[in-house]
């Protein structure tokens, strides 16, 4: 009898497991998202052009470092707008037009090493879909460059290529959310990469992971 | 000596003006934004390559093989009428050609408290088209005005006809809800030129 009641518990676990897998009750939950399809799309961003601060440390500490003339308006002294055309890197395909938003943040402290500007992207593929990306960019590490060159002598500055989306900590914060069309629904993360004192290339680049949403 | 430095470092801040913020009978609570044109339009120095730049560089078109898409800048007033933050509204279509209506999306940034990331399906083809060789945004032309002086742009995907906000930041994170566009005219002026105000009417709970 005992055998009996074991084996009875044996396939009633397992088929109470395997019902669970098929179903999967998580799938459900309002707002759940399903991976049906994951990729990446690297998107460059070039001919940008900006008014406010600048994408710099300097500018997020407060010096008066501006584009375009700057505002003037009290709420908008440390914000800074943007309008750039993102074409795919490596691969053929439809420009997108671009516009981000950025400000610094209310909460910066340098004693907890955090130097960072609020940012919303927003994207658009003619005749394709938009979507929205949300987060924020770290001038931190920024800074520490800025100051070691300024140690040996170079001046207050960075060069080359620099992550601006945080490395930890924050990433999750880097969103992507579907807006219309054929892009609606898009989810994922992104990362953006600033590239400093480029003559002619690209002003740094976007990339995008992204899953449909069920 | 350093950490002192840190200390004491005065970093930017961010002027806030105290929220004008109503709250409904049903539930929820309702916040509404103005920007007045020309006035409020965003000027930016140039206009990127491939992007044509309308409305005193203050709106960009970049056209596809059969669809455009417009980027417009603003100064983003409360119902006060103080400048709080940047707004930015993008219009097209979702698929090529240009069928029906268009969509918008639009992207308030009020640096002292968040954003506001919002998207609707348009009430008419509100997208930019080609006239004379140039591209124009409907709204700016004198035609448009022939049949009414208020029009609501908003026209869905919310039940009441009401836009999405799609996700908030900052103080806005919580919140979920919908809003309404709205376009006033005011003026005529000379050469076919318009003045005139965009209500964005906002409604957010605290998401469930």
């Amino acid at each position: 009898m005992k055998w009996i009641v074991m084996i009875a518990g044996l396939i009633a676990g397992f088929s109470a497991g395997a019902a669970l897998l098929l179903v999967y009750p998580l799938d459900w939950l309002p707002g759940h998202t399903l991976v049906q399809r994951a990729s990446q799309t690297r998107l460059s961003i070039t001919d940008a052009t900006h008014r406010g601060i600048k994408a710099t440390a300097g500018a997020m500490l407060g010096f008066r470092q501006t584009d375009g003339g700057g505002f003037m308006d009290p709420a908008l002294r440390n914000a800074r707008i943007s309008v750039a055309v993102l074409d795919p890197v490596g691969e053929a395909g439809a420009p997108a037009l671009a516009v981000k938003l950025s400000a610094v943040a209310v909460d910066n402290n340098l004693l907890r090493s955090r130097l960072v500007a609020n940012s919303d992207w927003n994207l658009y593929w003619p005749g394709h879909g938009s979507l929205f990306l949300t987060g924020i960019d770290d001038y931190w590490p920024l800074l520490k460059e800025a100051i070691w060159s300024a140690l040996t002598g170079n001046g207050f500055r960075v060069h080359g290529s620099h992550l601006l989306t945080p490395a930890s900590g924050h990433a999750a914060a880097q969103r992507v959310i579907g807006a219309s069309g054929k892009l609606k629904r898009l989810a994922g993360s992104y990362r953006e990469w600033q590239q400093y004192d480029s003559a002619d290339g690209p002003e740094g680049t976007l990339e995008l992971d992204t899953r449909i949403r069920r | 000596m350093s950490l002192g430095m840190a200390w004491l470092y005065p970093l930017p801040e961010q002027k806030r003006f105290s929220s004008d913020i109503e709250v409904l009978t049903n539930g929820g609570r309702q916040e509404d934004f103005m920007i007045r044109w020309p006035q409020d339009r965003v000027s930016l120095p140039a206009a990127p390559e491939r992007v044509s730049s309308v409305a005193d560089g203050s709106a960009f078109v970049l056209g596809g093989s059969r669809s455009a898409v417009s980027a417009e800048l603003f100064r983003l007033r409360d119902s006060a009428g103080n400048v709080v933050g940047l707004a930015s509204r993008m219009t097209g279509h979702g698929a090529p050609g240009r069928r029906g209506a268009s969509s918008s999306n639009w992207v308030l940034m009020i640096p002292s408290r968040g954003s506001l990331l919002m998207s609707q399906r348009d009430s008419a083809d509100v997208g930019p088209v080609q006239k004379g060789g140039q591209w124009i945004l409907p709204a700016m032309a004198r035609e448009f005005w022939n049949a009414g002086t208020r029009y609501r742009i908003t026209a869905g995907p919310a039940p009441g006809g009401r836009g999405q906000i799609l996700k908030g930041t900052g103080e806005f994170s919580e919140l979920t809800g919908t809003y309404t566009e709205t376009w006033e005219l005011e003026e005529l002026k000379a050469k076919g030129r318009t003045e005139g105000r965009i209500l964005l009417s906002t409604v957010t709970e605290a998401r469930r």
